[in-house]
């Protein structure tokens, strides 16, 4: 009770710090909060690029109609055995009439050579790495334990294909961007943890007289402290409120160039919220640490001989 | 009882702002601390307030003992011990109510106790129509009193007031130490720090004179002599 009246007289008395903090805050926490956009558009974008990091084992045709059913259950193997390595994500079945759908989109221009009665195309397993293991060694790897097994599935497989090289270039880029964008990351909340700070700063500062009188009065440093404390997290909450939704309306405002932007809204509140949440408490919490050890000592002196 | 005991404060190297001082104070006494500016008379009463702590020796105030009380616990020390100073140190934001209130709100005095309390207070010193003003809008002589309310209303055992009569004007200061002298006289033991004399002269009180930390002259130890 006492704490919460505490608090809400810091906020409304003191307008202007009041005011000067939130602000701060709220532009602080803006720009983590684009920092915040622009990386989780990047992640979709890099794993979108990499869902293509694929590897293609092509089956042997099935010679003869008879022992198609062995051949079929060792397909089945093999289609197990590949799934169950570690690397592999997802594994997908491409029979040979999707082989020759897919070609015959892919090459119009020759579907008259080919029919059903003619179709020299080969069943496959397309493979896909889990994320983290989408770089040509990680292909490699699988491929060789492709290779392993062939004493099971007994020679079904015919050939093992990826594309190696734009495979390690799209890997290069990806930590490239991922590298950057971690140190913009680490700038931007360096620098917003500092001016915020200094901001809580201020506004303990401006009111140290304050806790001077209070402590001499004989009230606990808790007691000191809870409203404070109170009072910078409030600021911190609004400011999160205020940086999500000036984030939020600023992509709705950017309307038609924005609607491939991915915002999460729900999350983007929550975590600028709790940023400046946290923010708030611990900077307010910093800042007393100092005025509350024994604020008045220093300054007694100095006006006591002065005035004298 | 106040009791200082070989007590030495440094605050800077080579500099003893109080050299072995050793004392006490009676529990319902008025006792005056002189002394020239610099001779260490705040350093005394910071110690009774437990601001600071002595480099050497001990001053135990009541129950509480510096060094040795917890940090924890030294608000409680405040507690018994009210304090006057020659800035009042009001908090300018509030009205002379809530300055008074707010010393009671720290120990959780329940509001309708709070209420009665500071009437009392007030009405006693005269103060009671100007209690929703701002300290700002008071004389100088008006906020010393304030401050003395919010001193008292907490009934503490002893009242430490650091030249207390130093922004006030001579009108305002004879009233001051008038009131200073009657709650000494209702039981509470008062100290009060100044470098004007006028004060002391002829006072059938105490008188603890100090010069550069050393205590020179003690008119209760010299009537213990004679
Ligand atoms: N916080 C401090 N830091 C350094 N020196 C101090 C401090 N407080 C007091 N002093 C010094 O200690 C001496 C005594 O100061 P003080 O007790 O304030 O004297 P008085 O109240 O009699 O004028 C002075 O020389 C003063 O400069
Ligand atoms: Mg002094």
């Amino acid at each position: 009770m006492y704490t919460i009246s505490e608090a809400l007289r810091g906020i409304f008395k003191n307008k202007l710090m009041s005011t000067v903090s939130m602000g701060v805050m709220s532009l602080s926490l803006f720009i983590f909060g684009v920092f915040i956009v622009i990386t989780i558009n990047l992640l979709i974008l890099i794993n979108f690029a990499q869902k293509h990091v694929q590897l293609e084992v092509f089956l042997k045709d099935i010679p003869q109609e008879k022992v198609q059913s062995v051949y079929e259950a060792r397909t089945d193997t093999l289609y197990n055995l590949i799934s169950a390595i570690d690397e592999v994500d997802s594994v997908t079945y491409i029979t040979k009439e999707q082989a020759l759908e897919r070609f015959k989109l892919d090459f119009p221009e020759f579907t008259e050579l080919l029919g059903p009665d003619f179709n020299p195309l080969p069943a496959s397993f397309i493979v896909y790495p889990s994320p983290g293991f989408r770089t040509s060694i990680y292909l490699q790897n699988i491929s060789h334990k492709i290779q392993d097994t062939l004493d099971v599935s007994l020679g079904r497989v015919e050939e093992i294909s990826y594309g190696k090289a734009w495979i390690d270039t799209l890997d290069r880029w990806v930590k490239t961007i991922i590298m950057a964008d971690l140190i913009t990351g680490l700038i931007i909340a360096i620098a917003s943890i500092f001016v915020i700070a200094n901001t809580i700063k201020l506004n303990v500062f401006a009111r140290r007289e304050q806790i001077a009188i209070m402590k001499l009065v004989g009230a606990s440093d808790s007691l000191v402290s809870k409203p404070f404390l109170l009072e910078g997290s409030i600021h911190g909450i609004f400011s999160g409120i205020a940086a999500s939704s000036a984030l939020y309306f600023s992509l709705k405002m950017l309307g038609r160039w924005a609607t491939n932007i991915a915002f999460p809204t729900l999350p983007m509140f929550m975590i600028l919220i709790f940023i400046g949440f946290s923010l708030g408490i611990f900077g307010s919490w910093l800042s007393l640490r100092k005025y509350l050890v024994d604020p008045w000592i220093d300054e007694d002196n100095q006006k006591g001989d002065r005035t004298k | 009882m106040i009791e200082f005991n070989q007590v030495t404060k440094t605050y800077r190297k080579d500099w003893k702002a109080l050299d072995d001082l050793t004392f006490t104070i009676d529990q319902g006494s008025y006792t005056f601390i002189v002394g020239p500016s610099g001779s260490g008379k705040s350093t005394v009463l910071k110690l009774i307030y437990g601001a600071i702590s002595p480099n050497k020796g001990y001053v135990q105030v009541s129950g509480f003992r510096i060094p040795g009380i917890p940090k924890n616990q030294l608000h409680l020390l405040r507690r018994k011990v009210g304090v006057i100073f020659q800035d009042f140190r009001l908090m300018e934001d509030r009205t002379i109510y809530e300055n008074i209130a707010f010393v009671l709100l720290v120990t959780g005095t329940p509001r309708k106790t709070i209420k009665d309390k500071i009437s009392t207070v007030l009405a006693s010193l005269r103060l009671t129509h100007k209690i929703h003003q701002y300290p700002y809008q008071l004389s100088g002589g008006e906020q010393q009193k304030v401050s003395i309310a919010r001193a008292l209303v907490r009934e503490p055992f002893v009242l430490v007031a650091d030249e207390p009569t130093g922004n006030v004007d001579p009108e305002g200061s004879a009233e001051i130490f008038q009131i200073l002298k009657d709650i000494n006289s209702s039981g509470t033991t008062v100290i009060m720090a100044t470098h004007e004399l006028d004060y002391v002269k002829n006072t059938p009180f105490r008188v603890i004179s100090l010069t550069q930390g050393k205590i020179v002259s003690d008119t209760k130890e010299k009537r213990c002599i004679q």
